[in-house]
């Protein structure tokens, strides 16, 4: 069947010359095929199409075309498959039939056409299954082109319903109205695409919250073609997101009560707070806190929410009402289980009924549990039904717990501070004590030290006074004066000591009428209130008594008691060098009479600070320069304690002061108990034995008895007094008394005076001591001394206790 | 398709290049062709070179589709979608086949 190759590339048929060149530079493959089939002719196009070499392609058996029309082949190739659009004309070919084939490249144009082809139909595979996204096409006007089954799933047209219509179904009307959907298109045909959420109509006229991407589709040449529309149904995304909002707003809310909570203290604040944050942020109509109250087992209303006071007492749910608990079906509540009331209405209890009378519907209430206890319930309602969600009551179950946590911590908090409280007041009174007790030593000791040195002076004083019958005027006019002076030095000594030195058992307390006695002492002190502050810078101290008629009468010693309201009036007036208002005010204790009797001194001076009222009863502190001592309220105090009263100190910088004396009433007014003066006779002549370690004392005291004509024998020394009273017994001379000191080194006044009794139980014996009367207050008379007498001695007490006991 | 069975008179075989428009077309024509003159005569065999490349040496396939009568000889071949009857019926010399 091979045809000869010198058939090949035989001239053109015209011969002409422009004809061959043509076919020679024709784009097309042009072939001249006789009709078995044989290739006869063959142009370079048509041999660059068959990629073969140029002699091969002419002889080539092809096949004769069959064709009506232009006809697509395929050119098999080993470098590239080419595909050729066919053309074939019947002609004749060297004098016979033949056909003659054109053949056009269009591998090019198939492969793009079929690429494309095969991206559309991914395309189409891809999005018309799609289910969970409508993925739809759009004209440039926004007519639907194509739907998928997302598309109709999410809005309900079928496609052929919906094809060709406008997207502007999707839309709500007024969007529609306000040119959302137009507006939307030109986005995106500006901007290539755009974003949008929003709500969107399905069909049956119901409406989802849709998330839209619009993306332009543009052809090679840059003009718009359409819109890729993609919509996601995003409600469940947006409930989740609201869901998850509220959650963080609540969470918020709770940091925001804990945080205001702590900053606070006391549990009525802390509830304000609470149910003030619950109220506003919420929010909530009502909220209010109630307590527990054992006793009643009863709720009471503690805090109401502040807008809602109003409401409250609407509803009769202020403060302090008491709510019953299994009255209203709160038991399971009080148990600690969170009760949520969604329709109040259908409740048969009081409290539901007060409540939605009252226009409140939803009800939340949460146990405050704190260490397995429930102290309360925390309430909040609101106005409609079913108003709470199970976040709601979540959140107000966590709260409750905080809120429990914060009311246990603030008790115990205030608890914490009331035994701080106590134990610093405790020890206050324990410092104070002990800073009076020392100084109240310190006191005694100098006045033990003073009296022993006075003593001498004292009583030479007074012996040289009494028997020197020839002294000269001026002579005795000095010791007069030495004898003032050392009174008055004895004096101030005493009165160093009062502060400290309890009562004497033997010192009678006697009824004191205690109005008659601010008369006197008013009486006394007038012109220290009155002349004095008038007279050096005219300053008017107005005095104001304000007594209750049949007052009790105290037990009490009237000197002391006029001594101390001397002083606290002194005070008071020191207090006021601008003048004021001086009140004395008697009355009884309380309304009850508990039997007790004040007495205060109220001033309109310039009052104390806390410092100084806590020090103003110390001795020697004094507010008042070099004019004080800091003995005259110390006096006071020592005055107070030895009547087993009470004093209080109620003062403040620039507001005065107001001092009060508590005295307890006797139970019965005792008759007043009248003492008859014993006629002093002065004993004489008798046998007295001295003891003491101090030569200058011991001298004087036997010079100053020498004077009544006794006989004195002095020993040194306690052991030495002893020895001797034993001989004069032995002798058969016994002293008739003995006179010893207290303190002797080696062995002191009780020792001697327990030996003296111990040989001659009747021998009277007189203890002298620098202590004063001090020891006697502490139970501290020993056993076997008769009578205790106070350095410096005076004779005329000598004189007395000897005539009393011998 | 028709087995290739030794007693029929025809043997045809049509190449394609996967299932072109033109393929189609073609196949579609030979089998009214075919069954119009050739009745129980003959056998078609459809040859896709994209499953079977090597057959299109032995028949020297130059262009799809290819309609090759194999018998009787000698062989004769006709390019394209078969649309033209005439050309394929004196392209198979059908009629002095009868």
């Amino acid at each position: 069947m091979n045809v000869p190759a010198t058939v090949a590339l035989a001239p053109a048929p015209a011969g002409d010359g422009a004809f061959k060149t043509f076919v020679e530079h024709a784009a097309d493959g042009l072939v001249v095929i006789d009709p078995e089939g044989i290739i006869r002719f063959a142009n370079p196009a048509a041999i660059a199409l068959f990629a073969v070499n140029a002699g091969e392609l002419v002889g080539l058996h092809l096949g004769v075309p069959a064709i009506e029309k232009p006809t697509e082949l395929i050119l098999p190739n080993a470098q590239r498959t080419r595909y050729v659009e066919l053309v074939a004309t019947d002609i004749f070919w060297q004098g016979r039939e033949a056909h003659l084939a054109s053949l056009r490249d269009i591998t090019d144009r198939k492969e793009a056409a079929d690429k494309l082809h095969k991206s559309e139909e991914l395309f189409r595979q891809l999005t018309e299954g799609v289910k969970d996204y409508a993925i739809i096409s759009l004209d440039p006007l926004g007519r639907v082109v194509t739907w998928n089954e997302g598309a109709r799933q999410l809005k309900g047209y079928e496609k052929a319903e919906i094809l060709g219509h406008s997207m502007d179904c999707f839309y709500l009307p007024e969007d529609v109205a306000a040119g959302t959907p137009s507006r939307l298109l030109e986005l995106a045909a500006s901007a290539g695409h755009c974003e949008d959420e929003g709500l969107r109509v399905r069909k049956d006229g119901t409406s989802f919250v849709a998330n839209v991407v619009l993306t332009a589709t543009r052809d090679a040449a840059g003009a718009l073609v359409g819109f890729a529309k993609i919509t996601r149904d995003i409600t469940e995304r947006r409930r989740h997101e609201q869901r998850i909002q509220d959650q963080l707003q609540r969470l918020q809310l709770l940091d925001q009560i804990t945080r205001s909570v702590g900053e606070h203290l006391d549990l009525q604040s802390i509830f304000q707070v609470i149910v003030g944050t619950l109220e506003e942020s919420l929010p909530v109509d009502i909220a209010w806190i109630c307590l527990h109250d054992e006793a009643t087992n009863a709720l009471i209303v503690t805090c109401v929410s502040a807008r809602s006071q109003e409401l409250a007492g609407d509803l009769a749910m202020h403060e302090q009402t008491q709510i019953s608990i299994d009255g209203n079906g709160l038991a399971g509540c009080m148990q600690g289980q969170l009760v949520y009331e969604p329709d109040l209405g259908q409740m048969l209890f009081p409290l539901p009924e007060r409540l939605a009378a009252g226009g409140l519907h939803s009800l939340v209430l949460a146990p405050l549990r704190a260490e397995r206890r429930v102290l309360g319930v925390l309430a909040v309602a609101r106005r409609a039904v079913n108003a709470f969600s199970s976040a709601d009551c979540e959140f107000l179950r966590q709260l409750s717990e905080h809120v429990a946590l914060a009311a246990q911590q603030s008790k115990l908090y205030a608890l914490l501070k009331q035994a701080y409280d106590d134990l610093r007041r405790t020890q206050e009174a324990a410092m104070r004590h002990e800073r009076l007790r020392a100084l109240g030593q310190m006191a005694s000791g100098i006045a033990h030290d003073i009296n022993n040195a006075l003593s001498p002076v004292s009583l030479y004083t007074e012996s040289m006074l009494e028997t020197e019958t020839n002294l000269s005027d001026r002579a005795r006019s000095y010791l007069q004066t030495i004898q003032l002076a050392v009174e008055d030095v004895a004096h101030t000594v005493g009165r160093m000591r009062e502060f400290y030195r309890g009562r004497e058992p033997q010192i009678e307390l006697l009824p004191v009428d205690i109005n008659l006695m601010v008369q006197q002492v008013l009486k006394l002190t007038k012109s220290r209130w009155h002349d004095e502050p008038l007279r050096s810078g005219g300053v008017t101290i107005h005095m104001h008594t304000d007594l209750a008629p049949d007052l009790p009468r105290i037990m009490g010693l009237e000197s002391e008691l006029r001594d101390a309201l001397t002083n606290l009036i002194f005070n008071a007036v020191d207090a006021m060098p601008e003048g004021g208002t001086l009140t004395l005010r008697t009355r009884l204790g309380n309304a009850a009479g508990d039997g007790s009797v004040i007495l205060e001194v109220i001033d309109t001076g310039v009052g104390m600070d806390d410092d100084t009222r806590r020090k103003c009863v110390e001795p020697f502190f004094t507010t008042k320069g070099e004019r004080g001592t800091g003995l005259g309220l110390a006096m006071v105090f020592g005055m107070v304690q030895r009547h087993g009263a009470d004093i209080e100190f109620d003062s403040a910088p620039g507001n005065g002061t107001t001092v009060r004396l508590a005295f307890a009433a006797p139970a019965a007014d005792l008759a007043q108990v009248t003492r008859l003066a014993k006629m002093l006779v002065v004993p004489s002549g008798l046998r007295l034995l001295l003891v003491d370690d101090d030569p200058v004392l011991m001298n004087a005291l036997r010079n100053a008895l020498a004077t009544d004509l006794h006989i004195i024998v002095s020993t040194t020394g306690g052991a030495a007094g002893i020895a001797e009273f034993a001989a004069a017994l032995g002798r058969g001379e016994p002293y008739e008394a003995v006179i010893t000191d207290l303190g002797m080194p080696h062995m002191g006044g009780r020792e001697v005076a327990a030996a003296i009794k111990a040989a001659s139980p009747d021998t009277p014996v007189i203890l002298l001591t620098g202590w004063g009367k001090r020891m006697a207050a502490g139970g501290d008379i020993p056993k076997h001394v008769d009578r205790v007498l106070a350095k410096p001695p005076r004779l005329r007490e000598l004189r007395q206790a000897l005539a009393e006991l011998c | 398709m028709t087995g290739d069975t030794p007693d029929k008179k025809w043997i045809l075989r049509l190449y394609i290049a996967g299932i072109t428009p033109a393929a189609e077309r073609a196949l579609t024509n030979i089998k009214t062709i075919c069954a119009l003159h050739l009745k129980d005569q003959y056998s078609l065999q459809v040859i896709d070179l994209l499953e079977s490349p090597a057959f299109a040496e032995g028949d020297q396939i130059f262009a799809v589709p290819t309609l090759v009568r194999q018998l009787p000889k000698p062989l004769r071949k006709i390019i394209g979608d078969l649309s033209n009857t005439e050309k394929v019926v004196v392209g198979l010399d059908i009629r002095t086949g009868t």
